[in-house]
């Protein structure tokens, strides 16, 4: 947020020509005097200094010290100025950070410069518009502050948005305005706020869900495939129906729960206790099994299964849980491992993980999560600005914690 | 008219009897093309081909391609081909191409000599898996075994399996079953089943195919109790003092590699001279019911030096090789129809569209 404090009587004229500024604002009778503005320290200091070099040339003349001060207020000792210590002890008394709504000057660390004005006009650079929120005006009298909102807070037009293009290397066509209903409080005209093209446009929204969803499915998949390649395996052998392995039984259930055990690993769920209800069964502490929706009918067959909505309670379950078999718990995906023909007899296997607690995990870098990125028309071999482009990168490690605490519990039957 | 994306290019040299190749890319071609660098031309050497194609239209495994006779004249001529396999198979490793199953009709539990009449779209290192073979129910399943040697539509060889015979894995003669061209997971290092194991101070692990193992690496085993030396179970769970230190200490550590062309094993700090010794079950037995022995990675170690059981490396490190990592890609598999003559050095291009449409004349 960027304050303009202007001390004592001002004059400030802020020409649209090129700028967001919309509204000369002030008291004609007014004279001028010392301003002071203030950069909410988001704004890299690079912007501000083309914030107030854009300012001192449209000013005319300045006082020198402004931008000494400046460089004070962002020298090696004093990196960035405290506004408390700045206002109160060395200005007017008057000026104190209560005196600025909602909080905008508060405790935070601010850049500041002040200089002399007359007629501020002020091409202010759309790029650093856009990190500004709000633009306040303080018009001091002998009494108090009175605060004067610039009626059309943010107004570009796509003129304006030519040194926002070539800071962020994108072009005008990149960029819309968009009208939108002020607070009929504080702004009552209509705002026109500055976004990219990728907010409003409905078909590229509909890219950005999809490639969401790639992503996080795309996440899923390479934790499933590293289980899948690196787990020990169990065949499920307590079947009748003659492969190897078999469909999973109850005594399968029970022979991963005991090496499990015997590995010393931890729950991941509570006992869901028994309670008096119709039909509903307890269910144990439990370890969790991922596995493919193809194994849904091999457990509904399951003597011992326990679905979901037969829990006593089931406050505590996910959406893609489908029941539990005495101490475990499974956990259906359309996305769970399947080895095709992988059998004895060339049938699919169901790859069944069960887990106990913080057997596995993932190992995010430093800025390599989920990152969307978007070009418009004219990137990549598009001269002509036909086609938009979408795409979504990250990077994840896989890591299993501890190789006793997850099996992979084969069955066929699927 | 937008251009075709290049996505790159590729030499290889042909051996004396040309192999299949596959070439890694970094996406799916529209156009891939192949040129002989060393017969263009040559009036005095027929080749055949000497320059080959595939465009993203044509069916998997299919090719265009020109050969060159011997001439003696003044220029060269060229004689068109294209055929439906042996061309170019564009593989996704991430989410490979099935194949069907093939019978075979012998498998030779010492030599792993599999016989079938059909070894059509097989090439030595290809996987492959084994099912339902009668009398060898035990190799049979979710092994994948790696070819060493093909004669053509007679017979294809396991020669891993045959080294892991030669080291002390039994295995009775098998007859009929199927086997099945197999692309394995590329999400490394990944779990093997055990081949065999050698009781010995430094115990010997063998694979039924080239293991993703190195050397520092920690290794853990789950041994059934059909086949005997469970002691070498759920290492990482036995409690140690220490890396290098009394046996067992946690997960076995991998003191050398060996992949050669039909060996794959690794020698582990574990002395298992007191174990029980390992076997495979029976076909009988096996189709009663049982777990495969595996072998999974376990975490990194300190590497050892030179394959010393007690000294480590000096400077002390670890090994990253070992860790978890999705090394699958896109091949380009350019078969033997496609792949050039004896001993020619090859160039390969691949060439991405912008779009590619079909265009229906009314």
């Amino acid at each position: 947020m960027a304050i303009a404090a202007f001390r004592k009587n001002i004059r400030c004229q802020l020409r649209s020509n090129d700028s967001f500024f919309r509204k000369e604002i002030g008291c004609p009778h007014l004279h001028h005097d010392s301003a002071m503005l203030l950069f909410y320290p988001k704004i890299w200091i690079n912007s501000c200094k083309k914030f107030i070099k854009r300012f001192a040339c449209d000013i005319g003349f300045i006082n020198l010290s402004a931008m000494e001060m400046f460089s004070f207020f962002r020298n090696n000792f004093i990196p960035v100025m405290n506004s408390k210590e700045f206002f109160k002890p060395i200005h007017d008394r008057n000026i104190n950070r209560s005196k600025f709504q909602d909080g905008a000057m508060d405790n935070r660390e601010n850049t500041c410069f002040s200089f002399n004005s007359v007629d501020v006009k002020a091409a202010i650079a759309v790029y650093v518009a856009s990190k500004i929120s709000k633009i306040q005006f303080f018009i001091h009298n002998v009494y108090s502050f009175t605060i004067v909102y610039i009626e059309k807070e943010i107004k570009s037009t796509l003129n304006d948005l030519g040194e926002w293009n070539s800071e962020r290397n994108m072009r005008k066509s990149d960029l819309a305005t968009k009208a939108q209903e002020g607070d009929p409080k504080r702004f009552p005209r209509s705002q026109h706020v500055v976004s990219h093209k990728s907010n409003s446009l409905p078909v590229l929204n509909s890219a950005a869900a999809r490639l969401g969803q790639s992503l996080r499915e795309t996440q899923d998949a390479l934790q499933r495939d590293n289980l899948e390649s690196s787990a020990s395996i169990i065949n499920c052998v307590g079947g009748n129906n003659g492969d190897i392995p078999t469909e999973m039984t109850i005594s399968d259930v029970d022979d991963v729960f005991t090496v499990l055990q015997n590995n010393s690993g931890e729950y991941i769920t509570n006992i869901v206790e028994a309670e008096l209800r119709f039909g509903t069964s307890p269910i144990g502490d439990a370890y969790g099994c991922m596995l493919t929706t193809r194994m849904i009918p091999v457990l509904y067959n399951m003597t011992g299964f326990i679905k979901k909505f037969q829990y006593p309670n089931i406050s505590q379950t996910l959406s893609v849980e489908i029941g539990g078999a005495n101490n475990v718990r499974f956990f259906a995906s359309e996305q769970g491992s399947v080895t095709p023909n992988a059998s004895l007899l060339g049938n699919d296997i169901a790859n069944c993980f069960v887990s106990a607690k913080e057997a596995y995990k993932v190992v995010w870098q430093a800025g390599g999560k989920a990152r969307f990125i978007y070009l418009p028309p004219g990137y990549n071999n598009d001269p002509c600005m036909l086609r938009h482009t979408a795409g979504c990168s990250f990077y994840q490690g896989q890591c299993i914690t501890n190789d006793l605490w997850i099996q992979n519990l084969r069955s066929t039957g699927i | 008219m937008l251009p075709y994306s290049f996505i790159g290019s590729w030499t290889y040299t042909n051996p004396a009897t040309p192999i299949a190749q596959n070439i890694p890319m970094t996406a799916k071609p529209d156009w891939v093309f192949v040129k002989d660098l060393t017969n263009w031309g040559a009036q005095s050497t027929a080749a055949n081909p000497i320059y080959s194609e595939w465009f993203s239209s044509m069916a998997a495994g299919s090719y265009l391609a020109l050969g060159q006779p011997s001439s003696t004249g003044a220029g060269v001529t060229t004689y068109a081909s294209q055929g439906t396999s042996g061309g170019f198979t564009f593989i996704d490793q991430t989410n490979p191409p099935t194949f069907t199953k093939v019978a075979i009709t012998a498998v030779n539990g010492t030599t792993f000599v599999v016989s079938t009449s059909n070894t059509a779209g097989l090439n030595v290192g290809d996987t492959v898996r084994l099912i339902n073979v009668t009398g060898a129910q035990q190799i049979s399943g979710s092994n994948l075994y790696q070819i060493t040697a093909i004669t053509a539509n007679t017979s294809i060889t396991l020669g891993y399996a045959a080294s892991a015979a030669s080291a002390g894995l039994v295995v009775a003669n098998g007859t009929t079953g199927f086997y099945q061209k197999v692309y394995p997971g590329q999400f490394l290092p990944n779990t093997l089943p055990v081949a065999y194991i050698t009781q010995a101070t430094q115990a010997v692990v063998y694979f039924f195919r080239q293991n993703p193992y190195t050397p520092g690496e920690l290794v853990d085993f789950q041994i059934p109790t059909p086949y005997g030396m469970t002691q070498l179970s759920n290492l990482t769970a036995k409690s140690g003092s220490g890396p290098f230190s009394s046996n067992p200490a946690g997960a076995a550590r991998v003191l050398s590699v060996t992949n050669s062309a039909t060996v794959s094993s690794i020698t582990i700090d574990v002395d298992t001279t007191g174990f029980t010794a390992f076997q495979f079950p029976t076909s009988a037995a096996y189709a009663g019911g049982h777990s495969p022995a595996v072998c999974m990675p376990a975490g990194s170690g300190v590497v050892p030096l030179n394959g010393s059981a007690t000294i480590p490396a000096s400077p002390p490190g670890t090994n990253l090789v070992d860790a978890f990592d999705n090394r699958s890609q896109f091949i380009m598999n350019i078969g033997l129809s496609a792949v050039g003559v004896a001993n020619a050095n090859m160039q390969v291009f691949a060439f991405k569209a912008d779009f590619v449409n079909g265009i229906t004349n009314a």
